[in-house]
């Protein structure tokens, strides 16, 4: 029988070697799961790469002057581009107006309770409805009279109002979000000074949060502008066949997503192949172009907060 | 309150008990007293403000316990104690602040000029223009320098431009800013140095005309340079303000205030002259603190 001394020996050499399995063990692990990570990070890279390669690639030559300026089916886009500018504004400001108000109501004044876990719970669960449920909700509303005859037929206040609701709780997570991104140490130094929250709110906080707001904006047109389902129900999938270039909203008019789905839906013509290709090149240049300026305004936010410059 | 005063005046070595009642104490008693028992050697100057049996609670956390403070006018009240002793949270129920913490509960009440700030009628509005506030990370807007000193008298409404003009300059010369920053009134404030910034947040609140300074840790984000103005700044306005500084560099206490209230656990233990608090300690905790011996 060992002493206890050479048993206490044995077992600390024993645990070193232990130890010294476990350590190549996690060292190993840890260079295999970095591989993974870099594996998945290059995967989802390279899956934008490739849509936006195939489609700049094949498409670009198609964008041209008369492309861009013509207004028949499938070799002009001047109306899809004008619709989607109505469209788009139009529905930004209904947006930005509920929105905001919205999201100051629940960032500056809701105190926690059932009122707002309800808001929340609608607000979240109206994110996950299919566009196209909203799209159909909007046709029977709007379009038609709950079928019982037309009330506005297919027009682009319907698409609107639509894309309104569709992008509402969007809408309203953003602009919570930018509010609540304004330092809680503005609000302690507008209502230190005697201000109340209405004047904290309005001359403390909106002025901060404006880069905030925009961004959140700019985030909901990204993707008013990619919708397609909600609009082929209301504003129609048509393209406008006369006087497309009005401000009356009670006009149809399709956008270019919604044209996209159009060239390939509708009795294929000529040149729909290239048509759908161009507009969609259109389309990813247009959501690049709103995205980067997103970001680019975050860091213009973050910046002003942090006071990095002057 | 006069009543209480004098009597606080009379007795130098007096304890305020949790229901308000001023006993004299022997000294040996002192030594064992409870923890919401205030070991007070009252002020002789005027007072400009007089907490009474002040409890605040968050939620079910006590966060003070029992205090009755005096506060002398035109003096520097420091309020010292190791971090979450709730010399903060003290400060801000002076003008109110803790209103716009949801579940908060105050009992007691706090005589500002005579009047219970508590008080139903009382006008928050009003009140926090006459205790200005100074944070403890300086915040000031992301607007210019002469919108941020502005700011208060917009919102009270009422001044011509030129009005506005003047007091803002009248409040930059107030924090040692102006020769500072005359020349850039209308660059953004957040192109100051922190210390700078700081000081534009002192204007801020001078804007306003206020009798009261709450300052919590004013100086604690900021070089010891940058420190240095601010305690200088805080000697010059003493000759108009009635000061409240919360800090827990003891030199810093030391080096500005003429009185200290000293806190523990939401209690506050001693009251005194700061010089007496700091070289004739009455309780040993405070003692203990002072010789660093905690907190």
């Amino acid at each position: 029988m060992s002493s206890i001394a050479e048993s206490l020996v044995k077992t600390m050499e024993k645990q070193t070697q232990v130890r010294a399995a476990r350590r190549q063990r996690a060292k190993i692990t840890n260079q295999v799961m970095n591989g993974v990570f870099w594996l998945v990070a290059a995967i989802v890279l390279s899956a934008l790469l490739f849509v936006l390669g195939y489609v700049v690639l094949n498409g670009y030559s198609y964008v041209t002057v008369k492309f861009l300026t013509g207004s028949d089916f499938a070799t002009g886009i001047a109306p899809q581009l004008f619709n989607t500018l109505y469209i788009t504004v139009g529905a930004l400001i209904p947006l930005f107006v509920i929105g905001v108000s919205a999201a100051i109501y629940v960032s500056e004044y809701a105190r926690q309770g059932w009122f707002l876990n309800i808001l929340r719970f609608a607000s979240d669960t109206l994110t996950s409805v299919p566009s196209i449920v909203i799209g159909l909700l909007g046709f029977l509303l709007f379009v038609t009279n709950f079928g019982n005859g037309p009330r506005w037929g297919f027009s682009r206040a319907a698409g609107i109002l639509a894309l309104t609701i569709l992008n509402l709780p969007w809408m309203l997570r953003a602009a919570e979000d930018a509010l609540r991104a304004v330092p809680k140490d503005f609000r302690e130094a507008s209502m230190a000074l005697g201000a109340n929250k209405f004047q904290t709110v309005t001359r403390a906080i909106l002025p901060a949060a404006i880069p905030g707001l925009v961004t959140a904006t700019l985030i909901v047109a990204g993707r008013i502008i990619g919708e397609t389902a909600a609009l082929i129900y209301t504003s129609g999938e048509a393209g406008p066949t006369a006087g497309w270039f009005t401000l009356n909203p009670f006009f149809a008019g399709d956008t270019l997503s919604v044209h996209i789905y159009s060239l390939f839906a509708d009795n294929p013509t000529t040149g729909a192949y290239q048509g759908r290709l161009a507009t969609a090149v259109l389309l990813l240049v247009l959501i690049i172009v709103i995205n980067g300026t997103a970001r680019f305004l975050g860091q213009r936010l973050h910046q002003r907060f942090s006071g990095k410059k002057a | 309150m006069s009543q209480q005063n004098s009597s606080l005046n009379n007795s130098p070595l007096t304890t305020v008990s949790k229901d308000g009642a001023i006993k004299r104490v022997n000294e040996e008693r002192l030594l064992t007293s409870a923890e919401t028992v205030t070991k007070m050697r009252a002020p002789t100057a005027p007072l400009k403000i007089q907490t009474n049996t002040l409890n605040i609670y968050y939620g079910a956390n006590h966060a003070i316990k029992s205090v009755s403070m005096p506060i002398p006018e035109k003096q520097v009240t420091a309020l010292m104690g190791p971090s979450g002793c709730g010399k903060s949270t003290f400060l801000k129920s002076l003008n109110r602040m803790l209103d716009i913490i949801p579940d908060t509960h105050i009992s007691g009440e706090v005589l500002f000029d005579n009047k219970n700030v508590y008080a139903h009628g009382i006008d928050v509005v009003e009140l926090r223009q006459r205790l200005g506030m100074v944070f403890q990370r300086p915040n000031p807007f992301p607007k210019s320098i002469f919108e941020n000193v502005a700011y208060g008298l917009k919102i009270m409404g009422g001044f011509s431009r030129s009005e506005i003009a003047d007091r803002v300059e009248t409040s930059l010369r107030g924090a040692a800013l102006w020769d500072e920053v005359q020349n850039r009134l209308n660059q953004s404030a957040l192109g100051l140095s922190g210390g700078q910034q700081q000081r534009l947040c002192i204007a801020r609140a001078l804007a306003v005309a206020p009798e009261v300074l709450l300052m919590d840790e004013p100086a604690s984000a900021l070089d010891p340079i940058a420190t240095l103005k601010i305690e200088d700044l805080i000697h010059e306005l003493r000759q108009q303000y009635t000061i409240v500084i919360v800090t827990h560099n003891l030199q810093q206490a030391t080096r500005v205030s003429q009185y200290t209230g000293f806190f523990l656990t939401g209690a506050l233990i001693e009251f005194g002259p700061t010089a007496d608090v700091f070289e004739h300690s009455l309780d040993e905790r405070t003692y203990d603190f002072i010789m660093g011996r905690f907190g």
